[in-house]
């Protein structure tokens, strides 16, 4: 640590740097989502205790009631379900929010066949709604017509999703055990077979949580079919009287990889163990030049819960 | 085979002409100081102005017609030994010789006869000699002989911080280190700041970058061969070190006086021994250090039979609390036998084990892992030099080596709700035979003319037991989607040592020396070497800690031509020696990452990498003084690495990590009176390839940078300078023992070196994107060291 205060301390500053200027490419952020849930076919072994499915069906219900998803998206700063919205690339280091693309002729497939023509958002600059109910099972792709050329993404796989059972705040020792903050932990399961992925979406006070290296994903490789309850997937410490709502996103492969890539080249950048710069491949085709766009257009079902920290602190024992 | 024939042929017409009656003389040239045997001295027959040299271990062996001779035994800076030796019949001969009092004053720049650039037919060979390592300015003031191989020609690195060294194009996993003869895999301490050969254990180290004698092999751009002193035959002795940061102490002496002697060398870092005084905990419970261990013994049975064993323990430990930590190390052991068949026999038996392994984990109270992977290998090989004559030297033998490669394996747990659940994880360990046979003649034609020609075949072989995926079309990478990831459709199942996929095949060597005068000479090589393991690494440079793999059913073994040529041109009675060398190198076969590879934990690496070629070419010059009070070099490397992958970059052509266009450094060392020296290096090199954005996404609020041009751009240039001061305190002519105060500076006006260059938005404002350099050694570091030696 010594060396490491000797080489490291002080050494990490920001340079100025001349990159040349681009031609501006579409990029697309669509999310295709309903509440579609995954319920085991019978009552849920946690690990040697059973968790009737029952009980399960009638937590799903009673936080569906609680949620509010439209007062949600009328409070949060950022609210992406079922909406397609279309931005610009811009230069490195041109440092202002990304050009919208209105105008643009967007339509929804469903198994090959157009399903929907999106109307653009009167209020939202380069954001287009979808109103089509999705089928699980059947794959979702965009056909777009804008700046000139047509785009297509790749197809999408819509399935669903575990409920998201229970959001706890738990009051304990913190990563790096040295105090002791509130953390939220969620009660869900995961769904049988081998290839699952998930993403969760965090608002804290109303407010999305755009920070790269709280991107929250996870696939099924080392749970597969496991009952996660209990599960840490929101490691940030959260203050008295805060409030945390979590989505629960069934991801497809792509998108996961996707969304791995994407807080790889963000969020763990510049260390001796990080990965080296690499494009982050989404699944928008520019049809008309024959090269990738950017972007990813996601579906799969989707489920919500929310939790409040308490006002006070337990008398617990800590570090 | 038709040309393994000829060569058959060929090498049995030479040793017909040996078959004469003639006379040999053969023995062991020594240090008379401390017994050890002497690399590379001169013993020269002088009515005849035919000589020879001798080899690892000492010894020489030279034939020559019925006479009485004056034969002279040489070594540059040492006192020659001057004998009349009458030649009737077979006659062995030990010499000692000793340090020459006129000489004491000046500096050795290298061990080798004088003019041996001139007269060698070794070309693309730097031959390191200890003692001026240990006057080059160095990180701490730890004399390093790879920061030292850093700063000649040839030899680059991606930059501060980075593990091992890049030898003319080649990546780190392509240089084949030898410690007595035991392989190396990882020759770093702390991630390439220090290395893990402790000088005071070291004899000889010597780089083959071009002209790879065939007694070589497995790897494709270098071979580092490091020989560990013998100890001391006649008294003992201690040699050692006090830092500030870490210290090494060195122990050797007769165990039988000039039959049996050992040396016993160890060094320890102490960063961690202030880590109590932090007010972190965390700091607190952390530990950062390295130790290295060096033991060898030799025994001189009799004239004909010398045994050797040699041993290395080295680790290095980082652990921060627990939160992340790290380990990794070498162990080596050598047991050797030289044993003379004849008089013009040399044989050398060696049996080696050697074992790398390294580790990653972290421990907490609610989930932890702990992620192992290792090489392991048992190797039996024997090695012969027949002195046929004075102008034919054959060399034959044999090696075999058995691995077993576990590239990775993982034990985690979580808790939850007062449940432990653990996972197992282990990618398949994969056992592999290496074997190679060889065969070589140096050979003088007339007294300009000298080559040395060769043939190695070398087999491998990725053996069971275990599962091996099979993919469509038999092609892990889809040709049409070659980003998309390729699921495996079946396995197969191999039994315990049958042989999943083998390779084989030729490898040529081929040097030709041919001297214009004395000063002056042109020479050419040309070697294809083959290499059977890969390094597979992902990370910003390479670390201690990625992967090996084994060539096998789908990853192919690289392989490299190479074509050299130089010009070489001593001044001044050798004071002066410079050189000029021209090289290109094509590989085939070698393998690169996808982007976004996951490479730990993968079964199925081979859906991660590509295959692909790549070739680099440059020009060489060098210019030494290599006597008097003032020594050093210049060194100038102008070259270009280039690969080319299908599936990188749209199939053009772009740039390895250590690509280094222009490379210059400067060594020099002067001796203001016997007991002061100072010293100073500077070292310039073209900024590092590196990938930089092209434009920027916002996605779900994050600012993305776009890369689409890998190894696109580059990184601002590298330089540094560094300097060097040496005080002898005890006056050397009036006692037996010395202490010196070393003391220095690293990187002196501060150069602030990128070790990366990165991209990252405002954590507060995501519209707001900057670029940022890490930069390591980045202020200077002044160094203080007290030396001894009794």
């Amino acid at each position: 640590m010594a060396l490491a205060a000797i080489t490291l301390a002080g050494c990490q500053e920001e340079i100025d740097l001349d990159l040349p200027a681009t031609q501006p490419e579409l990029v697309i952020e669509g999310y295709l989502t309903q509440r579609d849930y995954y319920f085991p076919n019978g009552d849920l072994d946690c690990f040697g205790t059973t968790v009737p499915l029952a009980d399960i069906v009638l937590a799903t219900q009673l936080v569906d009631a609680f949620i509010n998803i439209d007062s949600i998206e009328s409070e949060a700063d950022y609210f992406p379900f079922n909406k397609v919205q279309l931005t610009l690339t811009g230069d490195y280091f041109a440092n202002e929010i990304p050009q919208t693309v209105s105008n643009a002729s967007v339509m929804l497939y469903e198994d090959g066949n157009v399903v929907e023509t999106l109307i653009e958002d009167p209020n939202i600059p380069g954001t287009y709604r979808i109103t089509h109910y999705p089928k699980i099972g059947s794959e979702y792709h965009l056909w777009i017509q804008a700046l000139g050329n047509i785009y297509e993404t790749e197809r999408e796989l819509y399935e669903s999703v575990p409920p998201l059972i229970g959001l706890t705040a738990n009051y304990g020792p913190n990563f790096i055990q040295d105090s002791c903050a509130y953390y939220v932990n969620i009660d869900t399961y995961e769904k049988p077979g081998a290839g699952d992925h998930y993403r969760w979406f965090f608002y804290l006070n109303n407010e999305y949580d755009k920070r790269p290296g709280f991107i929250s994903i996870t696939n099924d490789d080392n749970f597969d079919g496991f009952c996660l309850f209990g599960f840490d997937v929101y490691g940030d410490e959260l203050e008295l009287g805060d409030t945390l709502t979590a989505f629960q996103m069934n991801a497809t492969e792509g998108y996961f990889n996707f969304l791995s890539s994407l807080q790889s080249q963000t969020a763990f950048v510049g260390g001796p163990f990080d990965s080296p710069p690499a494009p982050i491949r989404g699944n928008l085709n520019n049809l008309t030049t024959g090269k990738p766009a950017f972007g990813y257009f996601a579906a799969g079902g989707i489920s919500a819960n929310a939790t409040a920290i308490p006002d006070t602190i337990p008398d617990v024992d800590c570090p | 085979m038709k040309s393994l024939l000829s060569i058959l042929f060929i090498f049995s017409l030479i040793l017909s002409g040996t078959a004469q009656d003639k006379v040999t003389l053969s023995g062991y040239v020594k240090d008379n100081e401390t017994g050890e045997g002497m690399i590379a001295a001169t013993v020269m027959v002088k009515e005849l102005n035919a000589g020879t040299v001798t080899n690892e271990y000492g010894f020489y062996s030279i034939t020559v017609v019925p006479g009485t001779y004056t034969v002279e035994y040489s070594f540059i800076g040492f006192e020659s030994f001057i004998e009349t030796v009458d030649l009737t019949s077979n006659v062995t001969k030990n010499a000692e010789i000793g340090f020459s009092q006129t000489m004491l004053d000046e500096v050795v720049i290298t061990g080798e006869r004088e003019d041996e650039n001139i007269t060698s037919v070794e070309m693309s060979v730097e031959k390191l000699d200890i003692a001026q390592v240990k006057k080059i300015p160095q990180l701490l003031g730890e004399a390093d002989i790879i920061r030292s191989i850093q700063l000649l020609p040839g030899v680059t690195t991606v930059g501060e911080g980075a593990t091992g060294f890049n030898v003319r194009g080649g990546n780190i996993d392509q240089n084949l280190i030898l410690l007595d003869e035991s392989p190396v895999f990882s020759s770093s301490h702390l991630f390439g700041f220090f290395s893990v050969f402790n000088a005071d254990a070291i004899k000889d180290a010597k780089l083959y970058k071009g002209g790879i004698p065939s007694k070589y092999g497995g790897r494709l751009s270098s071979v580092l061969d490091i020989r560990q002193k013998e100890g001391n035959q006649k008294r003992f002795s201690a040699t050692g070190g006090i830092g500030l940061l870490f210290s090494r102490l060195t122990l050797e002496g007769p165990i039988v006086k000039n039959k049996a002697s050992f040396i016993v060398s160890g060094r320890r870092s102490y960063f961690d021994i202030f880590f109590p005084f932090a007010p972190d905990e965390t700091i607190n419970n952390s530990r950062l250090f390295f130790y290295d261990l060096n033991g060898k013994v030799n025994w001189t049975i009799n004239d004909k039979n010398r045994v050797f064993l040699a041993g290395y323990l080295g680790d290095d430990v980082f652990d921060l609390n627990g939160l992340f930590a790290t380990r990794w190390g070498n162990r080596t052991a050598t047991l050797r036998w030289n044993h003379l068949f004849s008089d013009k026999l040399f044989s050398n038996f060696t049996a080696i084990y050697s074992n790398y392994s390294y580790a990653l984990g972290f421990d907490q109270e609610s989930f932890g892992l702990d992620w192992k992977a290792s090489i392991e290998n048992i190797s039996g090989k024997a090695d012969f030099t027949y002195f046929a004559n004075p102008n034919n030297k054959i060399e034959f033998g044999f090696h075999n080596t058995y691995y077993y490669f576990r590239p990775g394996g993982a034990e985690a747990y979580i808790e939850s709700n007062d449940v432990v659940d653990t996972f197992n994880f282990q990618v398949r360990p994969i056992p592999a035979f290496e074997s190679a046979i060889y065969l070589s003649n140096e050979q003088k034609i007339g007294t300009r003319l000298t080559l040395a020609y060769g043939i190695r075949y070398s087999g491998f072989a990725q053996l069971g037991a275990g599962q091996v995926y099979k993919y469509p079309n038999d092609e892990p990478i889809d040709p049409e989607f070659p980003t998309s990831t390729v699921s495996p459709i079946d396995t197969v199942h191999y039994d315990e040592f049958e042989i999943v996929k083998g390779y084989h095949g030729i490898e040529p060597r081929f040097a030709a020396n041919y001297q214009l005068d004395e000063f002056s000479s042109v020479k050419g090589s040309y070697n294809r070497m083959r290499q059977y393991i890969h390094l597979i690494s992902n990370t910003t440079a390479a670390t201690p800690v990625d992967i090996y793999m084994p060539a096998g059913e789908y990853i192919k073994p690289g392989l490299v031509d190479q074509v050299a040529v130089g010009y070489f041109r001593n001044f001044y009675a050798n004071t002066y020696e410079s050189s000029v060398e021209l090289y290109y190198k094509y590989f085939q076969d070698l393998v690169d990452y996808k982007d976004e590879a996951e490479l730990l934990l993968n079964n199925t690496l081979e859906t991660e990498l590509y295959t692909g070629d790549g070739q680099a070419y440059g020009l060489e010059f060098q210019f030494k003084r290599k006597r008097g009070k003032l020594t050093g070099w210049v060194s100038y490397t102008l070259s270009r690495v280039e690969r080319f992958v299908e599936e990188i970059n749209n199939g053009d052509p772009y740039p390895a990590n250590w690509d280094k266009t222009h490379d210059i450094s400067l060594v020099a060392s002067y001796d203001i009176t016997n007991r002061i020296n100072v010293a100073s290096s500077f070292a310039y090199m073209t900024g590092r390839p590196i990938t930089y954005p092209e434009a920027r996404m916002t996605f779900g609020g994050v600012t993305a940078p776009i890369y689409n041009n890998r190894n696109g751009a580059r990184t601002p240039a590298y330089h540094r300078l560094d300097v060097a001061a040496t005080f002898n305190l005890i006056d050397p002519d009036e006692h037996d023992f010395t202490i010196d105060l070393a003391t220095g500076c690293y990187n002196v006006y501060g150069r602030k070196n990128p070790y990366s260059i990165y991209f990252q938005q405002d954590p507060d404002m995501p519209e707001i994107t900057r670029a940022f350099r890490l930069s390591i050694y980045a202020i200077p570091i002044p160094y203080l060291t007290v030396n001894f030696k009794f």
